[in-house]
């Protein structure tokens, strides 16, 4: 996999007032040899109500995923990457990522996860999500991105009760219900890569299948 | 035509420029444009700096990387009554007339920012994105029913902007004080610019260049974007609650007296680059 070709819209989301993580995320990319674009993050501060989410950050947070997706959607983009300004990346992620040929149904990537189910298999390199959360750095390919979308609207009628307003990233997994029957209208391929190409400081072995 | 999906580095830097006019036996322009001067160094702004400025004192005598100062003449100022009305005046104008000194193929993003202005943090951040022009509105200040905005736009005008929909919800007048063009689009907006500042205004106009400036974001083809939200600010007009622009990266003291600006920006930088808590450089000065 090429992350230029695999991804041609690759975005980081930043908070204009953390100045710091900006030079972090800055010079990660530089060292790892990637280009992305920094997405300005909607600020918590300026959220006046939570729209169903636990917190206004994390409503905020969903918000700007939501921005990042259509902005890529409106500049046709086949797929799109999103990172967090704590990402971290693995010394070799390029190399990593060229050895994995991605399945053909994929619909959202994590390049780095929490399992809270096992996942299956998908080939070398990958697995398929049971159950996953965490959004610090996943991709969206171009059919699913209005379905994404959707997902991150904790007031729509369809998305109530799941619990998935809990947490931003919660919609990942609702978004891929039908995966696991159930839901229908799922996103048809979910897949983690797992090796450490990014985590919040976690440890390789905490996300190892 | 899309924009890029991402934005390649061109390896041209981007410039920021300000103006720096003080009528004879008047140093208040100088120290506000040193401060922000100083202010975009002490914050590591990585590209360039250009001062215009209309004495021949040097803001710094000690060269600074990146920074150039062009002395410029402004025998329209002249002396005595109304000299500093007029240079207020030439200052104004040179946000455009400036284009003719800037050579836009050696840049990326080409920002005006007014003298009185301060950075707080690192800029580099907001200069990017898939506009051709970045702006920032006066929030709340509309920009039909104030002269200072107004003055090119007919008493019945419904504001019907070319492209940018935006402009006309919520309507907020635009402040011309702070602003950046795409390099390649620089020398087309500013000439535009100054075409309709000398044409006669349907109206009285307070502010003819500012005025302009709204008239022009209203009847482009351009892609106009507001600066990314909170991060400009306006403490002694808009946004007075210390809480509401401390955070901000960029200062811009519209309203007040010049002795106010040159106060409050010097307190500001002043604690953004050498204050901490514990007090060292007080320790130090009252040692």
């Amino acid at each position: 996999m090429n992350i230029e070709e695999t991804f041609p819209a690759r975005y980081w989301i930043n908070l204009g007032r953390r100045q710091e993580r900006r030079f972090e995320t800055e010079w990660q990319l530089q060292m790892a040899g990637l280009t992305a674009e920094r997405f300005p993050a909607v600020d918590a501060r300026n959220v006046l109500k939570n729209r169903g989410y636990e917190s206004a950050g994390r409503y905020a947070l969903a918000l700007t995923q939501r921005l990042a997706i259509r902005r890529a959607m409106l500049a046709g983009a086949d797929a799109v990457l999103i990172l967090e300004d704590d990402v971290v990346f693995h010394p070799e992620i390029r190399e990593r990522l060229a050895e994995i040929e991605l399945p053909e149904d994929w619909g959202i990537i994590y390049l780095g996860c929490a399992h809270r189910r096992r996942p299956w298999s998908a080939g070398w390199g990958t697995v398929r999500t049971m159950y996953a959360l965490d959004t610090h750095a996943f991709a969206v390919r171009a059919p699913f991105f209005r379905k994404v979308i959707a997902a991150l609207d904790a007031r729509r009628v369809e998305n109530r009760g799941r619990g998935h307003a809990l947490a931003s990233d919660w919609f990942l997994d609702f978004a891929g219900a039908g995966n696991d029957g159930a839901a229908e209208g799922g996103l048809e391929g979910r897949f983690h890569l797992p090796f450490r190409v990014s985590i919040r400081r976690l440890r390789a072995g905490e996300i190892m299948v | 035509m899309n924009p890029p999906l991402i934005e390649q580095a061109s390896g041209r830097p981007d410039l920021i420029y300000t103006v720096a006019f003080d009528p004879p036996g008047w140093r208040g322009g100088r120290t506000m444009a040193k401060l922000l001067c100083s202010s975009l160094l002490r914050h590591f702004w990585s590209g360039e700096i250009v001062v215009f400025r209309n004495f021949p004192e040097p803001l710094f005598p000690v060269e600074r990387k990146g920074l150039e100062e062009v002395f410029v003449e402004t025998p329209e100022v002249g002396e005595g009554r109304g000299a500093g009305e007029r240079c207020l005046k030439a200052a104004l104008e040179y946000r455009f007339r400036a284009a003719e000194m800037l050579d836009p193929g050696c840049y990326r993003w080409m920002a005006y920012l007014d003298a009185d202005c301060l950075a707080l943090r690192n800029l580099d951040h907001l200069f990017a994105g898939d506009a051709d022009i970045l702006v920032q509105p006066e929030a709340g200040r509309k920009m039909a029913d104030s002269h200072v905005f107004n003055g090119y736009i007919g008493d019945d005008e419904e504001l019907i902007p070319r492209r940018n929909a935006w402009l006309a919800a919520p309507g907020d007048g635009i402040n011309a004080g702070t602003f950046a063009v795409r390099a390649e689009r620089y020398a087309e907006v500013m000439g535009r610019w100054k075409e309709i500042f000398e044409s006669a205004p349907p109206r009285h106009a307070e502010m003819r260049d500012q005025t302009a400036w709204n008239r022009l974001l209203l009847d482009t083809d351009l892609r106009v974007k507001p600066f990314e939200r909170g991060e400009v600010r306006f403490p002694l007009h808009l946004d007075k609650g210390f809480l509401d622009y401390k955070e901000a990266a960029l200062l811009h003291f519209v309203g007040g007296q010049q002795r106010d600006k040159i106060d409050l920006a010097f307190a500001l930088h002043l604690m953004k680059t050498y204050g901490d808590p514990g007090g060292l450089f007080l320790d130090l000065l009252e040692a």
